[in-house]
Parts: structure tokens; C-alpha cells; sequence
């Protein structure tokens, strides 16, 4: 059994959003499952809280974090982990996740999702740290690729071989986000497809998906209007390259109706199923090898 | 430029935290630029120090559309400008060590009360203090509330000496000025007056997961008082009897159906009390 094979395909969810609760308790929409921001749940009572336990009696839960700060060189914050454990052990997730960056130092949280060098200390340090939050609550995590705005000279690999050696060492798992990817290709000039053709399809276990805003010298990563059409093709690629995957669409900033979100999801799983379907038929038309030759593919795919 | 990793992050944090913006931090670092260059990729597009000032310009924007988000009336009281400006000194005062952005402005009743700000808006803390506490009220503890059915299972030679528990999410602020009022005037765009300046006790609870407040007298202000100290019922009625008067005994009776009617109090005698009283400033 491979990494991947270990976790089941939850479907096509969307993350759940104070701005739902009403609806998603009232309604029960028909959506797969809800991923949750960790840290907005990390609240000692009150309805954040009795939402959850509403939500998770009806769907599966996974529960996603922005706070673990694995890559910082502070120790592990161990107050942070109880909550964490205490968490999961009361909602029982799916599976956990957080994000391959740091997040703070000195005891500081700057609240975003900052890069790190690539380099095979950093990837020791990361994957060191990692296996330690997997032993404190017993099972493995996944690790979330973040759009970034500057890369270190430091480096001495790409990130997607940094990526993929931080899981290798560490035997955790990818949520592999698109937009992210498609976001850091066109900030630091990369081949977008060559970064999923590169990372190991064993360890990919989730995908995200979200929109982003066009800053002409930069994309950000701003969560809040719908995926570009980019975006659903280097989606499409990946199912192909991955299989069917659980998919998550992010929506965080200037919150549309609960619809919106679930169209969006809908979408995921057609352009899913086509995909998959059109690989079985091999009449997807591109190879899609390890090679930046592939990049054009992208363009091709529609 | 070979940096360890907990030296590199120290200088990003340093940089990206910085409200003078990433270039005045590096001058008052006495770091050249192309410093920062040699650490960070730049391109025709963005130089390294654009690329970190990306991370710069969204660390303060978020954190500060969280803070509007959690002081909407103290925002409409100072006005834009003047509450960014606010921000940027608390945050360089009190930077984050909070997991949660519900952390981030904990500390800014009490960085009002001691600001410029509060010699022109003399009630702005005893207003961020009331804000603050209507989040907390509502992130606080879960707890089954005492019924009535529980009470009056009691049987009436255990009253004197009995003592009742408040439930975790209620909270007493005395503020020196009617700030509750502005709560309201807040969302409706319309110009914020000075309230009134009068000594004045708000109640903050929770029930069925939605936050309410009213003010207090002196009586219930000073039966919850003793109730957070574990004082005996008895102890409570010999308190307050005097403050009410003639009519005590159903004036009592009637505060503890509000209390009981409104979940202040929260069943079980074996749990310690935890209601937040905070003296404002």
C-alpha cells in the first residue's frame, strides 16, 4: 500500500466559512466534505464550536492549519500541538494539514505563509520536525505547498524537488495546491507543469484549489474570486498525472453565497471525471514527461 | 550572503513587521538593499526588496482588517487614518504570539488607555475594553446552565449556605463612561458623540451561541460580584438586601429568574468560578 492509497478520496469539498453556517447547518448542502481552518476552532466554547460539531456529524472533516510553523527555527510550539491533538481527537478529521513554510519566529507570528531555502539542511530540518508532530499525534500529516512572492539565493533545488524530498524524509503526505503552483510559476519564472510532473504521485493525497489576483508584475494569492481557467487546466493535468483526488476549493476573502462554492465544486469533479476519462480514451494528447518541454502542454489541453 | 535559518527568518520578521515599510527598517538596520539582494532573488520585474515588501504590505493590511473586524465601534469613533495609525503602534508594541488572529488584539483596550488617543477620546479604552470583551464572551467555555428545575430541587434549609456558579461565558465590565451606547450608532455610519460620563456596570453573556449585554445596577452588579467569589447565597442576600430596600426579598427573587431565564449561572456546584470582572480604567 502506498502513502497515498492510506487515505480515502473524500470527494469535492470546500472550506468551510463562518459566513456559511447558517446555511451549511440549516441546508446540508450537497457537497462531499468541509475542510476547516484549524486555528479559527481553537476557541474554548460557542458556536464556532457547535457549528463543527454539526458539521462533522453530517460530513467529513479535515482539518487544515496555518499556524504549525514547521519550517521556522523556533522549537515546536507545544501548546499549539495539544490544541492540535486535543482537536482532532474530538472531531476525528479525515486527516490533518498544514503548510510547507514558517510562519513566525522568536516566539512572533506574522500570520503568512513565508518561504524557505531549499537546500538539503532545511529539508533535514523540516522533515525532522514533521516526523515529530506525526509521533506526538499519531498519524501522518500532509504538507501544503504555498505561493510565495521571493525565492533565496541560497537555494540549491527547486522547490518541487524540495517538496518532494521534505515528504520522502519526512513519510508524510502532499496537499498539493494548483493555484499555488500556478500563482510561484509566474512570480519566479517556472515551469508550472514540469512541477507536477515532478512531484511523486504516492504522496499526493489532496489537491487545492482557489483564486488569485493579477498584480501585473506579480500574482497573489488572495482566495477571494473565482479560478481562472489557467488554473482548471493545470487542475486537469494533475488529475491526469494523480488520478482522482480529493479536492478542496478555498474561498476566503469577499465570500460569495454558499452556491457559488458548491458550482465550484461541481465543476472540480466534472473537469475531474472528463479528465480522467479522456486519459482512459487516450485522447488527452499530451505526454505530459518530467521535461519543461511540457510546459506548452498546458495551452493545449482545452 | 550565507545566513542560518534563524537568523534569516529573525531579519525577514524584522523587515516584513516593520509599518515604516521594508526600505526605512533596512536604513534603521543600517542594510544596504543590495544586501538584501544577495539573500533574495530579484528580476526584472521585482527587486528582492519589492518581493519582501509584498510580505510587508500583507502583514499589516491583514492584521489590520482583522482589528477593524473586531473593534468596528473604536474604528468609528477614531476614523480610518487616525485607527491605522493606532494599529501600526500596536503592532510594533505588541507584535503577534498568537496562533489565532482572535489573539492579535488582546492587548488593545489596554494600549488605548494608555494612548495619545485616549486624552482625545477619553472613553475610547473603556469602548475597545467592551469590544474585546463581546469576542471573548463569545469564544468562551461551554458549560450546561442551572435550571430552575435544579433550584428548586433544593430544599429550603440548604439556601443560606448554598452557592451558585457563574457560567464561563459571562463577563461584568465597569466602565467609567455609557460606552455600550456607541456599539449601535457603530454600523450606521452616523456621527459617534461622546457619551455619557457616569460610572456604569455592563452585563456580557451568552446564550444559544449569540452574545447580549445590558447594564447593571448596583444591586446585581454587587450579587455577581459575590457569587464570582463563592459567597453563600445567604451571604449574597445579606449583601444586597440593603441596597434594594423595602422590596428585597422579591427583588432578589426576580434577579435570579433574569439570571436563571438569561444562563449566568451554570449547573454543577463542583465547578470553580470563572466569571471575568474587569475594572476599567
Amino acid at each position: 500500500m502506498t502513502f497515498r492509497e492510506r487515505f480515502s478520496d473524500l470527494g469535492y469539498g470546500v472550506g468551510l466559512r463562518r459566513e456559511h453556517y447558517r446555511y451549511v447547518t440549516e441546508h446540508r448542502p450537497a457537497v462531499d466534505w468541509f475542510e476547516i481552518i484549524t486555528e479559527n476552532f481553537m476557541v474554548a466554547g460557542g458556536r464556532p464550536l457547535a457549528v463543527l460539531e454539526q458539521v462533522r456529524s453530517d460530513y467529513p472533516i479535515v482539518m487544515h492549519g496555518v499556524s504549525l510553523s514547521i519550517g521556522s527555527a523556533d522549537p515546536l510550539n507545544r501548546g499549539y500541538l495539544d490544541a492540535l491533538s486535543e482537536m482532532a481527537r474530538r472531531f476525528k478529521p479525515a486527516w490533518i494539514s498544514d503548510h510547507l513554510c514558517w510562519t513566525g519566529i522568536g516566539g512572533r507570528n506574522l500570520h503568512d505563509l513565508l518561504p524557505l531555502p531549499y537546500t538539503d539542511e532545511v529539508v533535514h530540518h523540516v522533515a525532522a520536525r514533521i516526523r515529530q508532530v506525526q509521533d506526538f499525534l499519531g498519524q501522518p500529516i500532509l504538507i501544503e505547498n504555498v505561493s510565495s512572492y521571493m525565492t533565496f539565493r541560497a537555494s540549491t533545488m527547486q522547490e518541487w524537488e524540495f517538496v518532494s524530498a521534505v515528504a520522502e524524509e519526512a513519510d508524510c503526505g502532499i496537499l498539493l495546491d494548483i493555484n499555488n503552483i500556478y500563482v510561484s510559476a509566474f512570480n519566479h519564472g517556472f515551469d508550472p507543469v514540469l512541477y507536477v510532473n515532478s512531484v511523486p504521485p504516492e504522496r499526493v493525497v489532496q489537491f487545492h484549489m482557489a483564486g488569485h489576483s493579477d498584480h501585473g508584475t506579480y500574482l497573489l494569492d488572495t482566495h477571494d474570486r473565482p479560478i481562472c481557467a489557467e488554473v482548471w487546466r493545470l487542475y486537469e493535468l494533475a488529475v491526469r498525472r494523480f488520478g482522482a483526488t480529493s479536492t478542496l476549493i478555498e474561498w476566503d476573502d469577499n465570500i460569495p453565497g454558499f452556491g457559488v462554492l458548491a458550482d465550484a465544486a461541481t465543476q472540480a469533479r466534472r473537469r475531474a471525471q472528463n479528465a480522467l476519462a479522456a486519459k482512459t480514451e487516450g485522447t488527452d494528447g499530451a505526454g505530459f514527461g518530467r521535461t519543461a518541454e511540457s510546459s506548452r502542454a498546458l495551452d493545449n489541453l482545452d | 550572503m550565507e545566513l542560518a535559518l534563524g537568523e534569516l527568518q529573525s531579519l525577514l520578521a524584522r523587515l516584513i513587521t516593520s509599518t515604516e515599510g521594508v526600505n526605512t527598517q533596512l536604513q534603521g538596520d543600517s542594510l544596504a538593499p543590495e544586501k538584501i539582494e544577495k539573500i533574495i532573488h530579484g528580476d526584472g520585474r521585482l527587486g528582492a526588496v519589492e518581493r519582501l515588501q509584498i510580505y510587508a504590505t500583507a502583514y499589516f493590511h491583514r492584521l489590520l482588517e482583522c482589528l477593524k473586524e473586531d473593534y468596528p465601534a473604536t474604528l468609528a469613533v477614531t476614523g480610518e487614518d487616525v485607527f491605522r495609525a493606532l494599529i501600526a503602534a500596536y503592532l510594533a508594541a505588541h507584535p503577534s504570539d498568537s496562533p489565532s488572529v482572535f489573539g492579535v488584539g488582546r492587548f488593545l483596550p489596554d494600549f488605548i488607555a494608555h494612548h495619545w488617543l485616549a486624552g482625545q477620546w477619553p472613553f475610547l479604552g473603556d469602548l475597545a475594553r467592551l469590544e474585546r470583551t463581546l469576542i471573548e464572551v463569545f469564544h468562551a467555555a461551554d458549560a450546561p446552565p442551572l435550571t430552575a428545575t435544579e433550584l428548586q430541587h433544593i430544599p429550603a434549609e440548604r439556601w443560606d449556605g448554598l452557592r451558585l456558579y457563574p457560567h464561563p461565558a459571562v463577563a461584568i465590565l465597569d466602565c467609567q463612561w455609557r460606552v455600550d451606547e456607541l456599539l449601535d450608532l457603530a454600523g450606521t455610519g452616523g456621527a459617534i458623540a461622546t457619551p455619557e460620563r457616569r460610572a456604569t456596570a455592563i452585563l456580557v453573556w451568552r446564550q444559544d451561541d449569540e452574545v447580549y449585554r445590558r447594564r447593571v445596577d448596583c444591586s446585581e452588579r454587587t450579587a455577581l460580584a459575590l457569587i464570582r467569589q463563592s459567597e453563600t447565597f445567604g451571604a449574597l442576600c445579606e449583601a444586597v438586601a440593603p441596597l434594594l430596600g423595602a422590596g428585597a426579598v422579591d427583588e432578589i427573587k426576580s434577579m435570579l429568574s433574569r439570571w436563571l431565564r438569561d444562563g449566568l449561572l451554570r449547573s454543577g456546584e463542583n465547578q470553580k468560578p470563572q466569571l471575568l470582572i474587569s475594572a476599567m480604567r
